[in-house]
């Protein structure tokens, strides 16, 4: 796949990329709910300094980051545009007509497009420093303790590395149908916005039709493998916290208690 | 019905472990993203530990000839490698029977040779059950079980079976070309399995008809 874009995996070889996948997830987790704490440009400042400098030592070029933001900068405009305009707090630094400007709604619509832009970066570098199998990892061993609470862990955890398994293999699906029904004369990019929605249902159809199929194929391949859930099952996969992850959750914290009493 | 001593309705877990099932689709029969993952699946559910998993799962890519492919991701992989991948998923979990069910009828003819041929390997390591519509693939067989409309009809060595026309007629059967190119020589089908010996069988044949002339 050509084009990268959210929650697109990076692979370089970098101290974050060597992390162990439980410690970025919970960095993340904590800088995330941190950022609606940071009240104050000084604040987001910090905290974007040390993004930046994350990114640097990802190895993912800048260009390729930024292009992972790329998705996000409409919201952010939207929002920033609403904030602005609709706010009628502090005092008024603009009028025209029925449109008012003033201090306050500047200030939250700034702050808000500050703290998005930073949460989807955080998230971004999460993302494209784990590979998406190590994530699932991550997130299963982490989840574990919720098994007492009935949560299912290990279920979500597998359904995960099945649909990493199978995306792939259902996009190339999707292709030679659309290929086959173009071949039989279905035009899937004239006509309105209804009419191409339309076109799409003979593809649908078949590649749910099929997915079934692979679904029911796969459970019969699992269960004669001996699969019988989480229950006594031993990992291949090993994940170890050494010093260096519990030193990066230490560098968040402080990283985001400066970027708070900034 | 007993499988290994087990009946597989109330003890299925017991069977599955002695039983390792080799189905038509490779494609929908790998679990994991990548190749190493999906061979250490069926450890994985054994409960094995990790050690002792590496090196059963290093051991069965190795048996099926695909070293160096641990880290590629299935979808990447041509359907003759992705059926060799599921046979390592069998082999690293060690049951005592391998059940193929036409496990070439998807391939083609690269991919069935490569199969084919890993298959051959292990023939003297466990016991074999292979159902296929292709006699070739049988050739090497001890006994071959023919079933016609779900009923055993008969239960040979390829050799008997090669060299009864009748059977093969009445089961709608066709003779691999080598062997049906014996027969047409006025050889015996059996004992020629392969086109080398065969070939050999036809010069030794044609040094004695000039030794004779």
């Amino acid at each position: 796949m050509a084009n990268r874009g959210l929650g697109q995996f990076y692979p370089a070889s970098s101290p974050l990329h060597a992390l162990d996948p439980r410690a970025k997830i919970v960095a993340t987790a904590v800088l995330v709910l941190g950022l609606f704490l940071v009240d104050s440009i000084a604040g987001f400042l910090v905290v974007g300094a040390a993004l930046a400098a994350l990114v640097a030592i990802s190895g993912i070029p800048p260009g390729a980051f930024l292009r992972i933001l790329r998705p996000v900068a409409f919201i952010v405009a939207l929002t920033v545009m609403f904030q602005v305009l609709f706010s009628r707090e502090g005092a008024t630094l603009v009028e025209w007509g029925p449109l008012e400007v003033h201090s306050g709604g500047l200030r939250l619509g700034s702050f808000l497009a500050l703290r998005i832009l930073l949460l989807v970066s955080a998230a971004g570098l999460l993302t494209a420093t784990t590979a998406p199998v190590a994530l699932a990892d991550g997130l299963e061993h982490l989840l574990s303790p919720l098994k007492r609470l009935r949560f299912p862990a290990h279920e979500v955890a597998m359904m995960m590395t099945i649909a990493l398994r199978f995306i792939p293999t259902l996009g190339e699906e999707a292709e030679k149908i659309t290929r086959a029904q173009a071949a039989r004369g279905a035009d899937f990019s004239e006509g309105g916005l209804l009419r191409r929605v339309r076109a799409l249902i003979p593809v649908l159809v078949p590649l749910t039709v099929g997915a079934f199929r692979r679904a029911d194929e796969l459970a019969d391949a699992m269960e004669s493998r001996g699969y019988r859930g989480g229950e006594g099952r031993t990992r291949y996969r090993e994940l170890r916290f050494r010093a260096r992850d519990a030193l990066a959750l230490a560098l968040t914290g402080l990283i985001l208690l400066s970027g708070i009493l900034a | 019905m007993r499988v290994a001593g087990y009946d597989p309705a109330t003890e299925p877990y017991e069977v599955r472990k002695r039983l390792g099932i080799l189905f038509q689709n490779p494609e929908n029969g790998l679990v994991a993203p990548f190749v190493e993952d999906d061979v250490a699946f069926g450890l994985e559910n054994l409960g094995v530990d990790r050690e002792e998993m590496r090196a059963r799962v290093a051991e069965a890519i190795e048996a099926v000839g695909l070293s160096g492919y641990e880290r590629r991701e299935p979808h990447t992989l041509s359907g003759g490698e992705k059926q060799r991948v599921a046979l390592a998923g069998l082999l690293a979990a060690g049951p005592e029977i391998l059940a193929l069910d036409e496990p070439t009828s998807m391939l083609d003819a690269a991919g069935r040779r490569e199969v084919l041929g890993r298959l051959q390997a292990l023939r003297a390591t466990r016991t074999i059950l292979h159902a296929t519509h292709h006699l070739e693939e049988l050739v090497d067989a001890d006994r071959i079980l023919v079933l016609n409309g779900g009923n055993l009809v008969s239960d040979v060595t390829p050799a008997r079976l090669f060299s009864d026309a009748e059977l093969l007629r009445e089961n709608r059967l066709v003779l691999p070309t080598v062997q049906r190119l014996a027969l047409e020589l006025g050889l015996s089908p059996a004992e020629l399995r392969t086109p080398e010996r065969l070939a050999r069988a036809v010069l030794a044949r044609a040094a004695r008809g000039a030794g004779a002339r």
